[in-house]
């Protein structure tokens, strides 16, 4: 079984699966929801500062709505991400085809790249049609689609990160839940961590800060292309393709 | 595995940390800490070419290491991506694409922060997770992009108390300028700043003046009444350090040169003269020009949009017993030079300054001095207002500067009254000395005009409201969830 192959399999699993459907509806309702809030909200305070003089900040249909809303999209896919991936390698491995593959002879890193590409590969579909959410704001007021590119590049990138998370928990269970709450707590600590501040010293917590998946994804959505950050990001997927592909090897044995 | 394949590996591994610590102690070594990662990295990847089939059969091997062997390889793949990492924080790009120019700062700044030459550290004393804290975060990090000898770090002031003890900090939002011996303090938390900060932080103790010489200008060792001798004692009296300078054989640059004073050259300067002359402006440096006319400034002038008259100003406010060709001032207006400033100066023989409006050069001309309604432009040598001289109040002087540029100027249309014979007359020497400090000090601050605040109006109508209401946050889902049922449906009827 060549890479594509592997890939060609997953995503029609994927297509014939109710999963990737009730994630795509879940994941735009809320958006959806959070959409029209911010346009009638953003509607209303136009109308309202519009009478008290000049703002002191910024004040955007892209800073303030599209900003806003892909950083609930990057939040919303921190339990949704999971969902996504928790059946790769424990759905296998309940099923007992994971032996059939441990023997095949396609090795172990297509099979993995296979199933990480399949499942980014839906999530980028899912991300990508919410691009009617600038399309609306350019045909209202104007968009900047430079910073829309920046914005969604992040949420590309920060999904493979979060898949490829997914995709390690995956390696070490035959449970499908377990290997989506596990997901769901690395992901949580890895986003939210540059926040925790609290008891931390200043050192480790300028050091957390530098581990979170959050900051190269903030800057990215706040139009900043930044090398550092889409270096991050890439190492992190690979460390972890690493990590499960060490996980499956000793799984051999 | 033979010796010298592990002594590569083990090399690699001590190389890799060395960097690492290096990296925390001396961040602003950046040529270093790079060179030192790039030699770990590439004597770990030699090991790992090297060793390639031993590792192979290490990872498939079926034994008690087998976890041992993971964990190993595990931690070496870290090593390693913590590697690269460590190397792209010391050479990347960026790329500013929001909407607002959030990631970009202004020109001055970047000619400031391009311009410091030796490691210097910003320390930040705030309150962690502020809104302040987070924006001198992303300002830093523009700063430290366009020149890694700047480094930064932050301190909670409630956290870090003998830190802010050691700097004296008892405020909120203070930064704190670090370079070798010297530590200067500012209150701020915004771009204007830290610009200003690192000007007043990298300003030397002496303040380097030079006075151009070559062209038969007035003459700095001279004491007769043309000279500039009372100028070289008046400005080494308060400390500055000037000396004259032949352009033809020195370099000129702001870091050298903290003001250049130009006065009444007589003879052209060479095209090499003009582009050096140029290259300091552009880089932000202060000029003090001082002309009778024009003359061999007048190419250089014109690239501010000035322009001197031809005829001298003729003005019947000038002091009794002189001829109306020595105006006298006795008002000023309001400009940080003449503020508070209620000498009388007088100038023999003065021309007037004109400025072209120029959008695309973009100066401002500010004016410093000026004539009486009284004067006129005295055409034919009568020295009697006839009509057709008949003028508007004349600038003698002015302040020339940029919104978005470190060069400064002070004009002059008149170079005696610097001179021997008129430095000690009423103001002058004062408003002289004034134009001199303000160059180089105060003026060389710079005023960081704030981000611009951009305000987007956008309204949607109730129509367009109730449109969003029913497509938005249902009708696209049940799109979704319609295909699903459908290939659902379609795959239970296989």
């Amino acid at each position: 079984m060549t890479l594509m192959h592997i890939i060609n399999k997953e995503i029609r699993h994927y297509i014939y699966s109710p999963i990737a459907y009730i994630l795509a509806g879940v994941f735009h309702a809320i958006i959806g929801y959070f959409f029209y809030n911010a346009m009638v909200g953003y509607s209303r305070r136009v109308v309202e500062m519009s009478g008290s003089g000049t703002p002191t900040e910024s004040f955007t249909p892209m800073t303030v709505i599209f900003q806003g809303l892909c950083n609930s999209m990057g939040t919303i896919f921190v339990l949704l991400a999971p969902l996504l991936t928790m059946r790769l390698i424990a759905d296998e491995k309940r099923s007992r085809t994971m032996e059939f593959l441990a023997t095949s002879p396609t090795p172990l890193a297509s099979f993995l790249a296979g199933k990480f590409l399949a499942a980014w590969l839906v999530y980028l579909v899912m991300i990508c049609s919410s691009l009617y959410i600038p399309i609306t704001l350019d045909l209202l007021s104007r968009v900047n689609w430079s910073h829309v590119a920046a914005a969604y590049l992040g949420l590309a990138l920060v999904g493979g990160a979060m898949i490829s998370v997914g995709l390690f928990t995956s390696t070490l269970t035959d449970k499908q839940v377990v290997a989506a709450v596990l997901s769901i707590g690395i992901l949580v600590i890895c986003w939210f961590v540059g926040g925790g501040i609290g008891a931390a010293s200043q050192r480790a917590s300028d050091m957390l800060r530098e581990l979170s998946l959050y900051t190269p994804f903030s800057n990215m959505i706040a139009g900043l292309i930044d090398l550092r950050d889409i270096v991050f990001l890439v190492t992190f997927i690979l460390i972890m393709l690493f990590m499960s592909h060490r996980v499956l090897e000793s799984d051999r044995w | 595995m033979n010796k010298i394949t592990s002594i590569t590996g083990v090399a690699g591994v001590l190389l890799g940390i060395g960097a690492l610590a290096y990296s925390s102690i001396y961040p602003a070594d950046t040529v270093i800490i790079t060179v030192i990662a790039l030699l770990a990295l590439a004597l770990l990847g030699w090991f790992v070419v090297a060793e390639f089939a031993h590792f192979r059969i290490l990872a498939r091997k079926q034994a008690t290491y087998l976890r041992l062997n993971n964990f190993l390889m595990l931690v070496f793949a870290i090593f390693a991506v913590v590697l690269i990492n460590l190397i792209v924080r010391q050479y990347y790009y960026r790329a500013d694409l929001s909407t607002t120019r959030r990631y970009t700062l202004a020109l001055q700044s970047m000619t400031v922060a391009k311009g410091i030459d030796r490691e210097t550290e910003i320390l930040f004393f705030g309150t962690e997770g502020g809104k302040e804290h987070k924006r001198v975060r992303e300002l830093m990090d523009m700063y430290r992009y366009l020149n890694r000898k700047i480094i930064y770090t932050f301190y909670d002031l409630d956290r870090s108390p003998l830190k802010a003890k050691e700097y004296n900090v008892v405020d909120y939002n203070t930064l704190v300028f670090r370079s070798g011996e010297k530590v200067v303090t500012a209150r701020g938390a915004d771009e204007e700043a830290i610009t200003n900060l690192l000007i007043r932080g990298t300003k030397r103790k002496v303040i380097n003046v030079r006075y151009l010489q070559g062209h038969n200008e007035h003459s700095l060792s001279e004491t007769d009444r043309d000279g500039y001798g009372r100028v070289l004692a008046q400005l080494s009296a308060q400390g500055f350090n000037l000396q004259p300078l032949d352009l033809r054989g020195a370099e000129l640059s702001p870091t050298q040169v903290d003001l250049l004073i130009i006065a009444s050259p007589k003879t052209e300067l060479s095209p090499e003269e003009h582009e050096k002359l140029w290259n300091y402006r552009e880089k932000g440096g202060k000029l003090l020009v001082l002309v009778d006319g024009p003359g061999p400034m007048t190419p250089f002038l014109k690239t501010f949009a000035i322009q001197v008259g031809d005829e001298p100003v003729y003005d019947t406010q000038n002091v009794a017993g002189t001829d109306p060709s020595t105006p006298l001032v006795n008002s000023y207006p309001d400009t940080p030079i003449t503020r508070s400033f209620r000498l009388s100066t007088v100038f023999p023989g003065a021309h007037g300054l004109y400025y072209k409006a120029n959008i695309m050069l973009g100066f401002n001309f500010d004016s410093l001095v000026q004539t009486s309604p009284n004067n006129w432009l005295e055409a034919n040598g009568n020295r009697v207002k006839d009509p057709g001289e008949e003028a508007h109040p004349q600038v003698l002087a002015a302040i020339v500067s940029h919104p978005d540029k470190l060069v400064k100027m002070v004009l002059f249309g008149d170079s005696d009254f610097a001179s021997n014979a008129y430095f000690g007359v009423a103001g002058n020497a004062n408003l002289f000395v004034n134009a001199v400090n303000w160059l180089c000090g105060e003026g060389a601050m710079v005023s960081v005009a704030p981000a611009k605040v951009e305000f987007v109006p956008m309204f949607v109508s109730e129509q367009q409201s109730r449109l969003l209401r029913v497509l938005v946050p249902v009708g696209i889902p049940l799109l979704f969830v319609a295909a699903g049922t459908l290939v659902w449906w379609r795959r239970r009827r296989l």
